[in-house]
């Protein structure tokens, strides 16, 4: 019988998993699709199947066997999520889904962000990202996870708890608020594309982890 | 649609392999300890169904080996292959209702799967937490959902108080959510699923276990918590995430698709432990009250099973007789199958109503139509510029969401009679209200009705002044003076 992974392991296929959804969201520079690539085939090895929503990652992995080319995907990033004629047409970021960018609100949230990143102790760098753009969220998550399979890892259950309550409020306070009208959204305008490919499969992701994480908690002995 | 069965064959005696090995069944020796086979299996299947020994196997093993196949555990119907030890006949029948139950399967959403630790302690688990499988939880369409106008029906019937109405729309915890599809059979429009149950599924499954009989069977709705014992006696199991979200229609719906008999499972000997005991009983009630008054034995629905001794009814063909709004079609075919022409059945577990205004009370605000979520009330002004309030038993679920809206309920203005009135199913939409409306002096548009006017003409018997103010001009022209 496959053996049953444990939750350090665990813990950081689901680091490596927001990785490379984080990846996937950034403006493509150059061998991104192949990198992609080779990450997919690393994280299947990593028990994915016992994932809820690994049908939608097959369906990903699929998409991205016949991903566009780099300048079309520079092309279809630009058109989807960067600039257009009235701005973008799908913008990643959670301001734009939740304020009003005219009553300054969206200044308020992005700032919001910027110190629940610095209560979790990261500072964004490197990126030229907002704080509230996709891929940085996802990266965040990434980050928590990897704290998580190092808790795991060492038996340090309170820090663990605390990891997974930080994970817990980030997700229901900041990806999983608007990741599903992000998805929405682009599964409207990128009927066939490959963004539509991973928006879905990341969407279904950040939904089964809301429930992995609050399971993991009870489980755990939170309230 | 290639369904593949796969038995796991550890305890199956050779003449029962040998009976089976004409059958669609695929024996597989140490299935439930190592269920690789399913994904062995790979792409030559579109679904599954597996008969396994429900104490022996790993629910989060089988489901990644499910998913590894390329399918959906959800969508894979699990039979304890305990229950049919020795009743290889039972076992060909249920194996034929649960084929057409996975291809009915429509697949599921992210949303629908919620995760679940194993209660059962394993030697592992007790170093450990062990890791969770997956069951169907329900999720809203915010399409059909009629939260917008005010609907409530999920949260009024939830026992785990896991639906809240917040401004418009409905919030659902899935945490505190214990499926028990009691959302799913209230909700008026439908917009509620669990795809472990769907109507459509559900119906295949019957349908096809009939069919499959040489004789009778009996449909035994069981609780999916319950633990799987044997019956005697012709009882075929069709599972369902609680026993407390059947209704009457499927009851009797089933007798419609060929079902002999009908009975209901809960969780345990001592009824449903989420305590929708009352719930199930009304189905049944109203159920038998149905058949009775069809002149149809009424014990061919009941709450415990006995030997199934009845023929199965006519078949009568019925469009979705498990969907959402289908009761008027169910009781209509039932008419059809007993040969009889009734007036009317009533009792709590009618999920058809009749709505009723008081004339004399009513204020016609029409909070009430803005409400309905199924459009069985409807208002608006008709040709002499009157407002008119009609209703179309054919679309009431009996939500009585009508009731709790309208301001005027305390003095009886509206009421829902829980009834299945053939006789107004026939006659269609009707009026139940008008009002000519009072019209402003300055514009000619209406202010309100007249039957509002009298209210507030009550309310404010003692300052005329201000209502003269209010009856002579509308909103608008009042803002504009």
């Amino acid at each position: 019988m496959e053996e049953e992974p444990e939750w350090a392991a665990i813990a950081a296929t689901r680091q490596g998993l927001y990785r490379m959804f984080g990846r996937a969201l950034l403006p493509p520079e150059d061998g991104l699709t192949e990198r992609l690539r080779a990450a997919a085939e690393y994280l299947e090895t990593r028990h994915l199947t016992r994932f809820a929503f690994y049908p939608h990652w097959l369906a990903f992995r699929s998409a991205l066997l016949d991903a566009p080319t780099e300048a079309e995907l520079a092309t279809t990033y630009v058109r989807l999520f960067a600039s257009g004629v009235d701005g973008a047409l799908c913008p990643p970021t959670e301001s734009w889904y939740k304020t009003d960018a005219r009553g300054g609100e969206s200044a308020e949230l992005v700032a919001a962000v910027e110190q629940h990143y610095r209560a979790l102790g990261f500072v964004p760098i490197g990126t030229a990202e907002p704080p509230d753009h996709a891929a940085t969220q996802l990266e965040a998550m990434s980050g928590l996870c990897a704290r998580e399979a190092a808790a795991w890892q060492a038996r340090q259950d309170h820090e663990t708890a605390a990891v997974l309550e930080s994970e817990d409020q980030f997700l229901r306070s900041r990806l999983a608020t608007w990741f599903g009208d992000f998805a929405a959204r682009v599964r409207g305008t990128d009927r066939n594309g490959w963004y539509r490919a991973v928006t879905e499969v990341v969407d279904a992701y950040v939904v089964q982890e809301v429930d992995l994480v609050r399971a993991l908690r009870g489980q755990m002995g939170a309230s | 649609m290639t369904i593949a069965v796969l038995m796991c064959g550890d305890g199956v005696q050779v003449e029962d392999r040998e009976f089976l090995a004409g059958s669609a069944v695929q024996v597989i020796d140490g299935l439930c300890r190592d269920p690789k086979a399913v994904t062995a299996l790979g792409e030559k299947m579109e679904g599954l169904v597996l008969v396994v020994h429900a104490d022996e196997f790993a629910p989060a093993d089988v489901q990644a080996q499910i998913r590894a196949a390329g399918l959906d555990p959800l969508g894979v119907p699990m039979l304890d292959a305990a229950e049919y030890d020795g009743d290889l006949e039972g076992l060909r029948v249920a194996v034929a209702g649960s084929v057409a139950r996975a291809e009915a399967f429509p697949g599921s959403a992210p949303a629908h799967a919620k995760p679940v630790f194993p209660s059962r302690l394993t030697r592992r688990s007790l170093f450990m937490i062990p890791e969770p499988a997956y069951i169907a939880a329900p999720a809203i369409d915010p399409m059909t959902c009629a939260a917008g106008d005010g609907c409530t029906a999920c949260v009024g019937v939830c026992p785990e108080k896991a639906y809240e109405w917040v401004e418009g729309r409905i919030v659902y915890d899935k945490d505190r959510c214990e499926p028990c599809g009691r959302c799913v059979t209230t909700c008026p429009t439908g917009a509620i699923s669990n795809p472990a149950a769907t109507p459509r599924a559900l119906a295949a499954q019957i349908e096809a276990m009939a069919v499959a009989a040489d004789g009778s069977i009996g449909v035994a709705f069981r609780c999916g918590r319950a633990e799987a014992r044997p019956l005697e006696g012709g009882w075929q199991v069709v599972e369902v995430p609680c026993t407390g979200m059947i209704i009457a229609p499927w009851a009797l719906a089933s007798l419609i698709l060929g079902a002999a008999q009908v009975t209901v499972l809960p969780c345990s000997t001592t009824g449903c432990d989420r305590g929708l005991d009352a719930a199930a009983e009304d189905a049944v009630g109203f159920a038998r009250a149905a058949l009775e008054a069809c002149g149809v034995a009424a014990d061919r629905v009941a709450l415990a099973p006995s030997l199934v001794v009845h023929e199965p009814l006519p078949a009568v063909p019925v469009d979705d007789p498990f969907g959402p709004r289908s009761a008027a079609r169910v009781y209509a075919g039932l008419q059809t199958a007993a040969g009889t022409d009734i007036a009317r059945i009533t009792g709590d577990g009618a999920t058809l109503g009749i709505v009723t205004i008081d004339q004399a009370t009513c204020t016609m605000c029409t909070m009430c139509t803005q409400m309905c979520p199924t459009g069985a009330l409807t208002g608006g002004y008709v040709d002499d510029g009157s407002l008119a309030i009609s209703f179309d038993p054919g679309d009431c679920t009996a939500c009585d969401q009508c009731v709790g809206v309208c301001p005027e309920v305390e003095r009886g203005a509206i009421a829902v009679d829980h009834r299945v009135d053939f006789l107004a199913l026939a006659a269609g939409r009707v009026e139940l209200n008008r009002s000519e409306t009072h019209t402003c002096e300055r514009c000619g548009q209406p202010v309100a009705p007249t039957a509002m006017m009298s209210r507030i003409g009550d309310i404010l018997g003692d300052e005329p002044a201000l209502m003269d103010q209010l009856t002579r001009l509308c909103l608008a022209c009042r803002g504009a003076s």
